[in-house]
């Protein structure tokens, strides 16, 4: 490539980078705007924003709300995906492919048909809207990406490692804990970090499975609906910033060697 | 544990249509240390593997003293094994590292103590107890294996390769410190290395593959001096292959031309026929030369090509106009008495082995 | 068999007393003690999941969608029809919005692809490879934010008096706002802002592994730089667009909220005509179950044919 082509693709890069960046700026600024109308001009700067949000009860229980969900799915996930994951990785029989495709499913079916599935689902198997269904339809969601995170690392285990262990006496079950398990576990714990951010941001399962109580992405969605408010944008910034540094301590774990 | 008798009883190995081990038949006696020689891919490991448990044959027998543990998992045969590459818990201590079998044995926490510490020192390794194999030099984690391996006191030790990941010098000196500790444990060794140098320095016995079969078993010496293969000729050592035509047999020695020279020698395994194609191995070190004309009826003259000088021991290139070319070598005294053009050499057939295949 | 082992007593680690409890080690040799066993103890829990969790909800989707009714009042039996099935293709309202979605994430996907090829291509090929990560985790942050929060970020930016009206305004090249929400171009703009790193992530690990000498060899050879990549560089991530464009066309189709609140009544998606059905009246689902196995359907059909024509076999689809 000319010396030409390399400038206007380095542009691109940061036009691209700019076009990430900017809408999210804008929003976070707008939180610290001293007005209740979201837009230009910004006359003067405020913390009146937060201190609503972090007064509002309901948009704490909401969090609150969230987070176990979050929670309870990623551990469901993690120990799904991880079983998948030494099945796919370790074990040698017919049809591997096909158990693959159908355990990694999920990951490519688009969000609505995958809510609305489910939804139907839960209802057939009796589980009404509300906190269980939403946990499962996120653990559905996850698994694919534990599965395959899972893999990648158990991929780049030396097989003797767990041969040593049963050489010493260790049954499938004590090697796995002992000896698989502490090496998959920074790989894990970066994939449940995901998971968690993931179901934190989940609107279309959420919407579809849960009841009355929202969660977080279901009560901003819904105040949307109403009109743009600099509570919203508060809010957002919040999940935003903790958002980027879950991601990047995940990051880090999932890459480490 | 008590030392068992090793035996395989007609094992083959088939990974789909290919064969990797086939009809192997060996008996391994309390306390010996025996190599599994052979070039890459020739089903050493394969065969170490099936006796460790990792591998089932697809078809016959492992036993261990008089059980036979063909369907033994590994986690419940009293056989150790020390990996290639160590494969030591990098997230255990080796304190850790060699108190893992010894738990799964089921011993109390002053027992498992005790025995690390024993091992620890056995193996100098005393003060690394609490270090992470991450801390260790290449030598100090091999120790490490083998302390983790010898730890829950298995009846027969198996090693793949284990020194492949030093480096040359170091590999030398853990060669002897290796053979030193099976001195000392009394424990049966069982070795696979593709280096033959390292098979005839520590092995009591070594058995020689090819193709997933054992070409030959003996001694070192025995080996070395009467191979009876040419694979196995040429596998170990320097030789010279001659190939000659079987003229007759003079009561034990087979008499042999070699491009008209007259050439005598034994034949330990076979008999061959007058007409027979056959090869003659002769190492380089065992040719007799001389400056002159010797007495001997067998002698005949050679023509220097190269001399190659490498300090205690002196290589010489030599050819006859007849097409004959031979390797010998000599010590670099001895050597100084023959001529720079010419030399006079005897086959003594005491030193020829005559292969038929 | 070994001989029963000997225990000494005396304190032990856990494992120690583990492996000397009797119950466990007849648990262990029941559950582990042949290969047949030891698979069906690591195969049974992922299987069954796979087909309960993942397979299930679409049968019975696809089950749903030939009912008469859904949910059944007490002691209603449902009866199998194909009417929710015949009201699509019957009812201009429903195919509109189908056809629509397809149309429009087909050409945001090429317009996704488009613009990050050579975001990817720069970080693959132009970045030095120590600082590619840092390079590459600068645009990896704004996608870990959830969907709703994105979209509502663009709002932000397109609104009346948002950022871009603002600045246009201000350059004196507008006097009055131009209204870009709810349209087709806000709605672009968001969903193109929401998948781009689904083309990003296939399209750098293809361009990455392409041997830079390949490109060098084709310059010797007198190559010019567009035939060098029309010839080998596109050719060589042909495996990247491929999987990328499948990704975001899939995830494209599937979104709900956000053409919900960026976009207008001209760009109603198909999601939100699902959806529909299970807001408004409760007992049209098997609508809405049709519906979605339509769409599934044709999403992963496409799909199939796409990377057939791509040439990708055997390698899964992801
Ligand atoms: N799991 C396996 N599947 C197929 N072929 C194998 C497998 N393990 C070993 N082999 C083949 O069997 C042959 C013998 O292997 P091995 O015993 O490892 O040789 P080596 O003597 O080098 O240790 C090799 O050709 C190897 O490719
Ligand atoms: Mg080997």
């Amino acid at each position: 490539m000319t010396r030409h082509t390399r400038l206007i693709m380095q542009m691109v890069y940061w036009a691209f980078v700019l076009y990430l960046f900017i809408p999210l700026s804008l929003m976070v600024l707008m939180g610290f705007k001293d007005s209740k109308f979201i837009g230009f001009p910004i006359k003067s700067l405020t913390l009146h924003w937060y201190k609503v949000v972090i007064q509002d009860l309901e948009l704490m229980s909401v969090f609150a709300y969230s987070f176990t969900i979050a929670i309870s799915s990623t551990v469901l996930a993690i120990i799904i995906g991880t079983w998948a994951a030494m099945l796919l990785s370790q074990a040698k029989f017919k049809g591997k492919i096909i158990v693959f495709a159908l355990i990694t499913l999920p990951a490519v079916l688009p969000g609505i048909i995958s809510a609305i599935a489910l939804r139907i689902y839960s209802q057939t198997l009796g589980i009404e809207p509300g906190m269980t269904a939403v946990i499962l339809g996120h653990t559905v969601h996850n698994v694919p990406f534990v599965t395959l995170v899972g893999m990648a690392r158990l991929n780049s285990q030396p097989m003797s490692h767990v041969e040593a262990a049963q050489d010493l006496g260790a049954d499938n079950v004590i090697s796995f804990f002992r000896i698989t398990l502490p090496y998959l576990t920074p790989a894990l714990v970066g994939a449940g970090i995901f998971c968690m951010l993931t179901s934190f941001d989940d609107f279309v399962r959420s919407f579809f499975l849960g009841g009355y109580e929202p969660t977080l992405p279901v009560y901003i969605f819904s105040q949307l609906r109403t009109g743009m408010s600099p509570e919203i944008n508060a809010i957002s910034s919040v999940v935003l910033v903790i958002t980027a540094v879950m991601g990047l301590a995940a990051e880090r774990l999932m890459r480490r060697k | 544990m008590k030392n068992a008798t090793v035996s395989l009883v007609d094992i083959s190995k088939k990974y789909g249509s290919f064969v990797a081990v086939e009809k192997i038949n060996l008996t391994i006696q309390p306390g010996d240390f025996v190599t599994l020689l052979g070039p890459s891919g020739c089903g050493k490991s394969t065969t170490l593997r099936i006796l460790g448990g990792f591998e089932t044959p697809t078809t016959g027998q492992v036993f261990l003293g008089d059980d036979d543990v063909t369907n033994i998992p590994p986690n419940r045969r009293n056989v150790n094994m020390v990996f290639q590459d160590y494969a030591l818990f990098p997230h255990m201590t080796c304190g850790r590292n060699i108190a893992f079998g010894l738990e799964l044995k089921g011993k109390t926490k002053a027992e498992t103590e005790a025995r690390v510490d024993e091992l620890l020192e056995f193996m100098q390794l005393t003060g690394f107890k609490d270090r992470k194999p991450e801390e260790l030099s290449g030598g100090q984690r091999q120790r490490v294996a083998l302390a983790r391996a010898l730890a829950p006191d298995p009846s027969v030790l198996l090693l793949d390769e284990p020194l492949g990941a030093l480096d040359a010098k170091l590999r030398k000196q853990v060669q002897i410190e290796l053979k030193s500790i099976q001195k000392r444990t009394g424990k049966t060794f069982i070795f696979v290395t593709h280096d033959q140098e390292e098979a005839l320095t520590m092995s009591d016995r070594v058995l020689v593959m090819n193709k997933g079969r054992i070409e030959q078993a003996g001694s070192p010496k025995d080996l070395y001096s009467h191979p009876e293969s040419r694979f196995v000729a040429e596998f170990i050592g320097e030789t010279n292959m001659l190939e000659c035509g079987v003229k007759g047999i003079d009561g034990k020695q087979v008499v042999l031309d070699w491009f008209g020279t007259e050439l005598r020698g034994d034949c330990r395994k076979g008999s061959p026929t007058p007409g027979q194609k056959v090869g003659a191995v002769i190492r380089p070190e065992n040719i007799t030369c001389y400056s002159n004309k010797p007495e001997s009826s067998l002698a005949f003259e050679l023509n220097i090509d190269q001399r190659i000088f490498k300090g205690s021991s002196t290589t010489f290139e030599a050819r006859s106009s007849k097409g004959q070319s031979l390797t010998i070598t000599l010590d670099s005294i001895r050597a100084d008495e023959i001529g720079t053009e010419k030399m006079w050499v005897v086959l003594k057939p005491e030193y020829l082995s005559i292969l038929l295949n | 068999m070994p001989p029963q082992e000997e225990y000494s007593t005396g304190s032990r680690s856990f494992w120690s007393w583990l492996a000397t409890s009797k119950v466990y080690q007849s648990v262990s040799a029941s559950l582990l003690g042949t290969k047949k066993r030891r698979l069906v103890l690591l195969a049974a829990v992922p299987i069954i999941w796979a087909i309960v969790a993942n397979l299930g909800p679409l049968f019975k989707m696809l089950d749903i969608s030939f009912y008469d009714a859904y949910p059944l009042s007490k002691g209603r039996e449902a009866t199998y029809t194909i009417a929710a099935w015949r009201e699509f293709f019957v009812t201009p309202v429903y195919y509109i919005p189908f056809f629509r979605t397809l149309i429009f994430s087909g050409i945001l996907t090429f317009a996704t692809l488009v613009l990050v090829y050579p975001v990817a291509y720069f970080l693959a090929r132009h970045v030095p490879k120590s600082r590619q990560m840092l390079f590459l985790l600068l645009v990896l942050i704004p996608f870990w934010v959830g969907e709703i929060i994105r979209t509502y970020a663009i709002m932000i930016l397109l609104g009346n008096n948002g950022a871009i009206n603002i600045a246009l305004k201000f350059l004196g090249i507008i006097d009055r706002p131009i209204p870009f929400m709810y349209t087709s171009f806000s709605l672009g703009i968001g969903i193109v802002y929401l998948v781009s790193l689904y083309m990003l992530l296939p399209l750098y690990s293809a361009l990455e592994k392409i041997p830079t000498n390949m490109n060098e060899a084709a310059a010797d050879l007198g190559a010019g730089p567009w035939r060098r990549f029309w010839r080998i560089t596109l050719p060589l991530s042909k495996d990247g667009i491929a999987s990328g464009c499948v990704l975001v066309f899939l995830i494209a189709t599937g979104f709900y909220a956000t053409p919900v609140i960026l976009g207008g009544p001209s760009s109603t998606m198909f999601a939100e005509s699902i959806a529909n059905t299970f807001n408004v009246a409760a007992d049209r689902w098997p609508t809405g179950a049709a519906f979605s196995s339509i769409m599934l359907i044709t999403t992963l059909t496409l799909a199939a044919v796409f990377l057939k024509i791509m040439g990708r076999r055997g390698k899964g689809y992801l």
